[in-house]
């Protein structure tokens, strides 16, 4: 396992949601400003990682037929660790993303690293898989974050960003949301299949 | 037979840690978690009670059954907060209102609010003059949220109107701001008609009667 390639692996070939397309739904509501972006991904890098090696280190003891059970109550109890976390020390960020963070635990890419890549592998290449797909998923939200930031409300991080320019309010709000999403999505296509040479 | 009791038990084990590891957590944070919403409280009563050199807390009794507070200048008492919510569009718009001893709304503040992001969440918006290229963590001095600020100096005794004439508050000048006030009336959030007329109606309501209650002469 070479660390460059994993995290080539992490952030564009396999990219969780704009190559991969999981967990869809959180990033359409999150991505409305770059803070909300970044705190939503180091949520997901930590439940992702945390669940990615406890399920590794219990891929033997987990049998079968009740794995997606076990998998799910790991993933609750990290994102139950993290919300409690966040209100405690960081709670403008928990107003923030309050009703966004429970919603990690139904958020694919979690439960499907955990099933396609942490029950098969050892701990340190799940935790490492959890983490480049987690940064992977942080780097896409602030993509389209920054886009929708900028267009719907003339924001980057709170501060104005062009002078006398009427925001165009549809951008972050749902329509806006999948508007960006396709235009990123086709274009990170694109760009993978001239690659390919197509 | 064998197969089903390893089935339960692995899901009973991982279940019992599971459930001890956010009892830990629950009671690590619990106090943190308590501290930061009393200094919110806190944040929210001196923002509605500026000016004060007490602010006393006053636990549901008569005339009024609900918990309100105090502002205390001298020895007199100048004004009352309360804590109220209203019914927004996807979520309640948690508020704190402050009344002064003339019937006069002092202070407003969201405390808390789940709207939509760009449109109703801008109940709390305070306005930045700041570009990106003055520097992403350039010192900005700290504006009071546009909409909540509205609402200072509005009467309880008559209705609060909605005005959409002339855009909103935070654009306008001085001597229109007064006249609105005058008229006894605020500016919509542009986008957020549901948002603005729920906390307008919350507190046409509930800050008249709670006037009633509690100016009435002893």
């Amino acid at each position: 396992m070479h660390i460059k390639d994993e995290i080539k692996r992490g952030l564009f070939t396999e990219n969780p949601l704009l190559v991969l397309v999981l967990g869809l739904c959180p990033s359409l509501a999150v991505s409305t400003s770059m803070v909300n972006a970044i705190g939503m991904g180091i949520a997901v890098i930590f439940v992702l990682t945390g669940s990615n090696m406890i399920v590794s280190l219990l891929r033997n003891l987990i049998p079968a037929k009740v794995r997606i059970p076990c998998f799910i109550v790991i993933i609750a109890t990290f994102v139950t660790i993290v919300q409690l976390a966040m209100k405690a020390y960081v709670p403008a960020l928990d107003r923030q993303l309050g009703i966004f963070v429970p919603l990690i635990v139904v958020n694919c890419i979690i439960l499907a690293r955990a099933e396609a890549y942490a029950s098969k592998n050892g701990v340190f290449g799940s935790a490492a898989d959890g983490l480049v797909m987690g940064l992977g998923y942080t780097m896409s939200l602030c993509i389209l974050s920054l886009i929708r930031e900028i267009l719907g409300t003339n924001k980057f991080f709170g501060k104005l960003v062009i002078p006398g320019y009427d925001p165009m309010l549809i951008f972050i709000l749902a329509p806006g949301g999948f508007f960006t999403i396709a235009f990123v999505m086709g274009l990170v296509a694109h760009f993978r299949l001239r690659k390919a040479g197509r | 037979m064998g197969d089903l009791i390893k089935l339960i038990v692995v899901l009973f084990v991982i279940s019992t840690f599971a459930g001890l590891a956010i009892a830990f957590t629950s009671a690590r944070t619990t106090p943190a978690i308590a501290a930061q919403l009393a200094a919110a409280k806190q944040e929210a009563l001196k923002t509605v009670l500026p000016g004060c050199d007490r602010i006393e807390q006053r636990d549901g009794t008569a005339p009024l059954p609900e918990t309100y507070w105090e502002g205390v200048r001298g020895e007199t008492v100048v004004a009352w907060a309360f804590e109220t919510a209203a019914r927004g569009y996807s979520s309640d718009v948690k508020l704190m209102v402050s009344i002064d001893t003339a019937g006069t709304i002092m202070g407003l503040t969201v405390i808390e609010q789940g709207e939509t992001p760009g449109l109703g969440s801008r109940t709390q918006e305070s306005i930045s003059d700041k570009y990106v290229w003055n520097g992403l963590f350039a010192a900005e001095r700290k504006r009071p949220p546009w909409f909540s600020s509205q609402f200072a100096g509005l009467s309880t005794a008559r209705p609060i109107v909605i005005d959409r004439s002339g855009g909103e508050w935070h654009r306008m000048d001085e001597t229109r701001k007064r006249a609105l006030t005058g008229a006894n009336a605020v500016t919509a959030i542009t986008g957020a008609t549901i948002s603005t007329r729920a906390v307008v109606a919350c507190v046409e309501k509930k800050a008249a009667g709670w006037y009633q209650l509690l100016a009435r002469p002893e």
